[in-house]
């Protein structure tokens, strides 16, 4: 099995390179291909199981964006053919359509706007596919008109102030704001990714990541708490 | 106003015997809106910002010029924002508003900047360095440094780091003078700390390439394509003794305060803005100074030494460092881990974003002379899970709700050293753990 990690020398702000390194826990004979800026990406011509890039500092979009843009094509058509994308944080804007001015990959019509005046943190949790998915949010910016719901919520922000979803999913693309090693905090999630990659193991350390999960999840359901805030 | 303000304040300060808040402060803003126009400045303003190391360095500042013979007001009573300020200016001046002070020591919070600097203009602003921090107020290290640098005043001179990448780059058009730690024993050609916060060049987004790593991003690299490299520092601290416990920068001896590079680079900063203004005669204030007693403690109690070092929970560079330092002490050990936000968690609308501890070096605790990690506190299931990712054998790790009741897993007839790596907030807590181990132990 094939992972690419895309620019993770500067697309990994906050812990979630671990995402891949629970992964790697996981998996025997995975291999993990860590892309850098002045690479070209691996998925271009060679069969990848799973693509992942996570939340950067804002100068650094524009930068990716301009280093996948040649690619464009090429994205789409492995979207299309199911390949599995899991992107996080404010990565997920670079396939949109605009990141305030900076023209994005469009891959998506969606469009994000940066407030560096605010910037937002909240605890969040939702659902999908009956999972309860647990996560953070820390970011400065929202993500408008997206059309390819993932994540349904019960507390917290969805993809903007006023939006009840979270994240995308198109095909295999999944994308998400929840920032840090989300498939750690989320074994149930991470077990159906794992379907998806048709692997049919254990996760890694399967007792103590369920608990954990299990008692943030307990903990976010409580009514009173508010991640609206 | 101003006098009434001044006065007032005065007063306040006075009946309320100079307790460690800021109201005196917020008075005098009160009632003189322009007071930080009116009070008078000491000659020398000294202020100081940083991720990591800014309260230890300004601590250090003020008790090194008083052994020195300097009168010094500083704001190391009270927080670091503008009541604070104002309250150590305040202290600084005669009821007639005259300077009876020769320098002022003011530590201003990174974001601060805009609103602090302008008003004290200072001679001095020293950075200690820019790393990753507590991400629910400081996002990420291009935030905080176009915010410290939105509120440099021209005329100030700045101290920096010249083995930052990125806290030396600020302040385009001001003066700049920078310090240094060259080449040590102890550096490596590989970074084994999760977080590095620069890795690609700033100016042209190659890959830099780094010659060595004092930790985490702090050492020395240059670009392959452009040339960008770090700038040569004026004060270059170039051997460090630790048998005879000494420094050596630009040639002259100094006395070492303590033994983590961590706070070596506070010292250096310290010995850096003394030599600029001429003090004399430093080694003899550095023989009798020392680290505050809640930041880092050392106790015997029977056979048994315990250390406790306070690290700034959901930083997680102050975090790395106190579990490396937890490694790196000789003996078996025991680590007690006590890190929990306790007020974030008390909060309905709470946000504590848990992800740090993957940007924190747990894998120092996968290491044979640590017998046991017990971590404490209501996160402890998160921590656990970061710690047998980290490779910690699973009968290594222990987990109590409670942070006191983490000492009833220490092992104690076992081992030689416990540490109790502690947030700010929970020194009570460490202290608690402490008198409970003396009593299993006397
Ligand atoms: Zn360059």
């Amino acid at each position: 099995m094939k992972i690419e990690v895309l620019y993770s020398e500067v697309a990994n702000l906050y812990g979630d390179l671990f995402n891949i390194h629970y992964l790697e826990k996981t998996i025997p004979n995975l291999t993990v291909y860590y892309t850098s800026l002045n690479d070209k990406p691996k998925f271009v011509e060679h069969k990848i199981d799973l693509i992942y890039m996570g939340p950067m500092m804002e100068r650094f979009q524009e930068v990716i964006i301009n280093k996948l843009k040649p690619y464009k094509k090429r994205i789409k058509e492995l979207i299309e053919n199911d390949t599995i994308f899991l992107i996080t944080g404010n990565a997920l804007e670079i396939f949109g359509s605009k990141i305030d001015d900076i023209k994005a990959l469009g891959i998506f019509q969606y469009y994000s706007k940066r407030d560096f005046s605010y910037h937002h943190n909240s605890c969040f949790i939702g659902e999908f596919n009956d999972m309860k998915i647990v996560g953070f949010k820390s970011q400065f910016s929202y993500t408008y008109n997206n059309k390819n719901n993932f994540i349904k919520v019960i507390n917290g922000y969805g993809m903007n102030e006023q939006d009840n979803n979270e994240g995308i999913r198109y095909h295999n693309f999944i994308a998400t704001y929840l920032i840090g090693p989300f498939l750690i905090y989320n074994p149930p999630f991470t077990e159906y990714l794992l379907k998806l990659l048709k692997y049919d193991g254990n996760i890694a350390i399967k007792e103590a990541v369920y608990e954990a999960y299990n008692i943030r999840k307990e903990e976010y359901l409580a009514d009173n708490l508010n991640f609206k805030h | 106003m101003f006098y009434v303000s001044l006065w007032l304040s005065k007063l306040y300060l006075f009946l309320t015997k100079n307790k460690m808040n800021d109201k005196a402060g917020s008075l005098a803003l009160k009632l003189d809106k322009n007071f930080y126009r009116h009070i008078k400045k000491p000659n020398i303003v000294i202020a100081v910002t940083g991720t990591n190391g800014k309260t230890t360095t300004c601590n250090f500042l003020v008790d090194l010029l008083e052994k020195s013979g300097y009168k010094v007001t500083s704001n190391k009573e009270g927080a670091n924002f503008l009541p604070g300020i104002a309250k150590a200016l305040m202290k600084g001046v005669t009821l007639f508003n005259k300077a009876k002070v020769d320098i002022a020591i003011i530590e201003f919070d990174e974001l601060g900047s805009k609103k602090v600097l302008p008003l004290i203009n200072p001679t001095y602003i020293a950075v200690t360095n820019l790393f990753s921090d507590t991400m629910k107020r400081n996002a990420h290290t291009d935030y905080v440094f176009s915010k410290i640098n939105e509120g440099l005043p021209k005329d100030s001179i700045l101290v920096l780091n010249a083995d930052d990448l990125i806290s030396s780059q600020l302040g385009q058009n001001n003066k700049k003078i920078y310090f240094g730690i060259d080449k040590l024993k102890t550096d490596t050609k590989v970074n084994h700390s999760l977080v590095q916060d620069i890795r690609v060049c700033p100016k042209c987004y190659t890959p830099l390439e780094f010659s060595y790593f004092h930790y985490h991003h702090l050492g020395k690299a240059n670009c392959p394509k452009c040339g960008f490299t770090n700038p040569l520092p004026k004060y270059n601290l170039t051997n460090i003794d630790y048998q005879n416990k000494t420094i050596t920068i630009n040639k002259e001896k100094y006395l070492l305060v303590n033994d983590s590079l961590f706070n070596i680079y506070n010292e250096l900063l310290a010995i850096t803005i003394l030599k600029e203004i001429g003090v004399k005669n430093i080694n003899e204030s550095l023989k009798t100074l020392e680290i505050v007693k809640t930041r880092y403690n050392k106790i015997k109690i029977k056979n048994i030494e315990v250390i406790s070092q306070m690290a700034k929970g959901q930083n997680p560079i102050a975090v790395s460092r106190a579990l490396n330092y937890a490694k790196d002490l000789s003996g078996n050990k025991e680590v007690i881990i006590i890190l929990d936000d306790i007020y974030d968690y008390e909060a309905l609308d709470r946000s504590e974003v848990m992800s740090w501890i993957y940007d924190s070096d747990f894998e120092a605790l996968n290491d044979p002379s640590i017998k046991k990690v017990i971590i404490g506190g209501f996160r402890a299931y998160d921590y656990k899970v970061r710690t047998l990712l980290a490779g910690v054998a699973p009968n290594k790790v222990f987990t109590s709700r409670s942070e006191v009741d983490t000492y009833k897993y220490l092992d104690l007839k076992k081992i030689d050293k416990v540490i109790i790596i502690h947030d700010i907030y929970l020194n009570k807590k460490a202290l608690e753990i402490i008198s409970k181990i003396k009593g299993e132990l006397e």
